[in-house]
């Protein structure tokens, strides 16, 4: 069984109008089910496709209609399961007059962690954010990312076995993106499990083992990278210099032909400048399948 | 259940906030009106400052506390703190006793300095007029009204958080609050004048009868006359009698709190 | 469910703790006091406020005199004292803001009442009056300076000079003008009453406070009427008829008017007045028993 197990979660949110006359109901969740394991899914879908509430289902903010979620086995709403559990939220904000190290105080309170190791604890985790020597300011002060990057590593502090993030990515720049990737994969070479929803696709693609397309409610495909673009390769690109001339050619070939083809090419005396594979991006796939919602629906 | 770590850092977001020093110098200010208002009495000054002064701290410590509560609560509420907090492994009734607990002992704090400043600002008030029959303070007298003062913070800020964990306006459990603190002050004289009078009919002496009964009393907390006049006498029943129903009553409020915290969708 | 049920039993149970509290809470025995305000304080603390203040020790002084008239669950009657104060109180409230009548009426209408005894604060609630009288023109304000002085001073000659004063005035109620004359009549005290209780009819809005007028009317007409019948008698016959039925047998009224208080009308032997058994106040009846 998975670290995270999310079995047909269905939820629908009530809207009341003003006069109560007219409820206006939204199926957010018509259904999801899927497992994570060790490793790094992504869950990726357009704006309103559900992923927020999902998290916040998984996370027990909110009750789903029906479903049930398992982290490590356990219920959602056991207290134990959040002991080794780690949540970003979507923006997330903490008040501005405490300073950095007092938040993580209030962390380490939670967590039980002993006065005595949280000196060397917060230093590691505010190294690995390069954060190191603003923890006694208040956040007022800090930058967006910076707040960001402080309340990323705080996620840290309980060494968590699943760590789930609701679009870490945003609001950083590329430097701190990619410092969160290499977290990321960090806690997956320690056997951990990584769970985030984004919207930046290049970043799951290049990121994440497994990830989940969920649009309107619905997951449309669930499966790993590596299958994935399998499954979407149409062919490659394959471009070529003869030996002697300055010119570049361009060669096409079906999925099944490559290797011909560069044999055919090596034996006509080309140079293989590059072989590029031409399928679908994460990205078109994803809105392929958006485009295909809103013709059905 | 582990309140202690939301209620601890509740209690540094509170002590530096703004509002914590501008309602002490507020507190100064009021003094200063308090000595002018006095004045214009011919008699006994000392007494009208006093009433004015003690009236201020009290009412600035409800305000407060009122402040206080709502305002916290409310802010994490909107912005998504609780899922931070609510993501670590605390159950959702100790955000709410954490709270209730940070707030208890900022407003014990505030009402500390308060007392301080109040009671300095009378002394210094006292010795300055000129009376011919001089008008004694007693500071132990001040100090039980600040322990009075500082249960009925504590019980508004329990009903701070009530309101905001119910309403979705900040505004609207502000109001709400302020009201319920209001009205709970003047429901004692109110049943009374109904209860005695021959105009009203018995259907509304009924329902003014019940809503004393349930309401909270606020007039209670208030002995300011007590402080100020030194031939009333009260006994020590009273206040363990004030403590009690606090205790009590502030405990439902939590009840009732958490109950509507656990089923809020965040 | 099961905790919202906790919290009201809770509230339940912390009733009788709130209601022994409440009954032993430390409270001023004595209703609110009555400060003496000093004029100059006053003006000192609030420049640009005068009106204001003397709208605010206005309010203070309805306040304090409502908590006398009311009696509702204190009983509570001022001390000659704190009715010097008061007194002096409305002198202060005239100097702020010599424009404000209400204060003034209050003083004419309804204090002098309560003071009758003391001739001090009449003369003192005159004198505010007069000096009110300089900056409003208002007719009532002499009416009060006669009344007092006639009906509760004893003065006739001053009384009727103020009265003149008022008849002459604005507004003035025509019979006033009529009463100057009566003034000097040993009656006059009756027919001040009449006209004073006529004036506040007019003012009066439906309800049981004006039916009390208009009982107390009825009886002040009947005793006039009495009054004027036992002189013609006196007149016819030299002497003091011994009870009204001799007014009857003598043909001079057809019969005694009922007293609208439940008492009776006689004759004040020696001073040969009418008055009434009830003195204007409703007769208790005996409640029967079952």
């Amino acid at each position: 069984m998975g670290v995270l197990v999310v079995k047909n979660l269905k939820k629908t949110f009530k809207k009341n109008s003003l006069l109560g006359l007219k409820k206006e109901k939204k199926k957010v969740l018509k259904g999801i089910s899927f497992e994570v394991f060790e490793e790094i899914f992504g869950f990726i879908g357009p704006n309103g496709a559900g992923k927020t509430t999902t998290i916040k289902i998984i996370m027990d903010f909110v009750k789903a209609d029906s479903g049930e979620v398992l982290i490590f086995g356990k219920r959602n709403s056991a207290i134990s399961v959040k002991r080794n559990l780690g949540f970003l939220p979507e923006r997330p904000y903490i008040y501005g007059s405490i300073t950095g190290k007092e938040y993580l105080d209030f962390c380490a309170d939670v967590y039980g962690i002993p006065y005595y190791e949280r000196r060397k604890k917060f230093a590691e985790l505010l190294e690995l954010v390069n954060l190191t020597g603003v923890e006694e300011q208040p956040i007022s002060s800090y930058s967006k990312g910076m707040v960001q990057r402080l309340l990323f590593a705080s996620t840290l502090l309980n060494d968590p076995d699943l760590l789930i993030l609701d679009e870490p990515m945003s609001g950083l720049d590329p430097v701190g993106r990619n410092m969160i990737a290499s977290v990321m994969k960090m806690l997956k070479e320690k056997g951990k499990a990584v769970f985030y929803s984004s919207h930046i696709i290049q970043d799951v693609e290049r990121l994440s083992d497994r990830v989940a397309i969920i649009v309107d409610g619905e997951i449309k495909l669930l499966d790993s990278v590596a299958n994935i673009v399998q499954e979407f390769l149409r062919g490659y690109v394959i471009t070529v210099r003869k030996r002697g001339s300055s010119s570049l050619e361009v060669f096409k070939a079906g999925v099944d032909e490559l290797w011909q083809l560069l044999e055919r090419l090596r034996s006509e005396g080309y140079e293989i400048i590059s072989v590029e594979p031409d399928r679908l991006s994460l990205e078109e796939i994803l809105v392929s399948y958006i485009h295909e919602n809103r013709r059905a629906g | 259940m582990n309140p202690f770590p939301v209620a601890k850092i509740t209690f540094r977001e509170l002590l530096k906030e703004k509002s914590f020093l501008g309602l002490l110098i507020l507190q100064v200010f009021l003094l200063f009106v308090s000595k002018v208002i006095s004045n214009v009495v011919a008699g006994d000054t000392v007494k009208v400052a006093m009433d004015f002064a003690l009236s201020f701290f009290f009412f600035t410590v409800a305000l407060y506390a009122v402040f206080v509560s709502v305002g916290s609560t409310f802010r994490d509420l909107s912005e998504k703190v609780v899922y931070l907090i609510l993501s670590k492994p605390l159950k959702r009734s100790d955000y709410v006793l954490g709270k209730f607990l940070g707030c208890t002992v900022a407003v014990a704090l505030f009402t500390f300095l308060s007392f301080f400043i109040v009671t300095s600002g009378i002394l210094i008030i006292s010795s300055t007029a000129n009376l011919y029959i001089p008008h004694v303070v007693v500071v132990e007298r001040i100090f039980l009204l600040s322990l009075l003062v500082f249960l009925m913070g504590v019980f508004l800020s329990a009903f701070g958080i009530l309101f905001a964990v119910l309403f979705t306006s900040q505004v609207l459990a502000l109001i709400s609050a302020i009201f319920l603190f209001l009205a709970g002050l003047e429901l004692s004289p109110v049943k009374e004048l109904v209860v005695s009078s021959k105009y009203v009919s018995p259907v509304n002496k009924l329902i003014v009868q019940i809503a004393y009964y349930l309401f909270p009393n606020f007039s209670l907390f208030d002995i300011k006359d007590y402080a100020v006049h030194l031939s009333i006498k009260v006994s020590p029943l009273f206040f363990a009698l004030v403590f009690i129903y606090s205790l009590i009553y502030t405990s439902a409020v939590l009840f009732v709190a958490t109950y509507l915290f656990d089923r809020r969708e965040l | 469910m099961k905790r919202l049920l906790v919290a009201f039993l809770l509230v339940v149970i912390s009733i009788p703790f709130m209601l022994k509290a409440d009954k032993i809470k430390p409270r001023v025995n004595e209703l609110a006091p009555v400060l003496p305000y000093s004029y100059s304080q006053v003006l000192l603390s609030s420049p640009g406020l005068r009106s204001p203040a003397a709208d605010l020790l206005f309010m203070n002084l309805c306040y304090l005199t409502g908590n006398d008239v009311f009696n509702q669950w204190k009983e509570r009657k001022f001390t000659q004292e704190e009715w010097k104060r008061l007194i002096g109180n409305v002198e202060v409230i005239e100097k702020l803001d010599p424009y404000y009548f209400d204060p003034l009426y209050y003083l004419g209408s309804y204090v002098p009442w309560k003071v009758e005894k003391n001739r001090e604060l009449l003369l003192k609630i005159n004198s505010i009056l007069l000096q009110g009288n300089r900056k409003i023109k208002d007719w009532r304000l002499p009416f009060f300076v006669g009344f007092n002085y006639f009906y509760f001073l004893g003065d006739k000659v001053k009384g009727a000079k103020y009265l003149k004063m008022a008849s002459q005035m604005e507004g003035a109620p025509p019979y006033l003008k009529l009463l100057v004359p009566r003034l000097y009549a040993e009656s006059g005290k009756i027919d001040l009453a009449i006209a004073v209780t006529y004036e506040e009819l007019k003012r009066t809005k439906e309800g049981p406070v004006k039916k009390e007028l208009e009982k107390r009317l009825k009886a002040l007409l009947a005793i006039k009427e009495l009054d004027r019948a036992v002189k013609v008698y006196r007149s016819r016959f030299g002497k003091c008829p011994s009870g009204l039925q001799e007014l009857v047998k003598s043909g001079i009224i057809r019969a005694i008017p009922e007293d609208p208080y439940g008492g009776k009308f006689y004759i004040e032997k020696g001073k040969c007045t009418v008055w009434t058994t009830s003195n204007l106040r409703p007769v208790k009846k005996p409640t029967s028993s079952r």
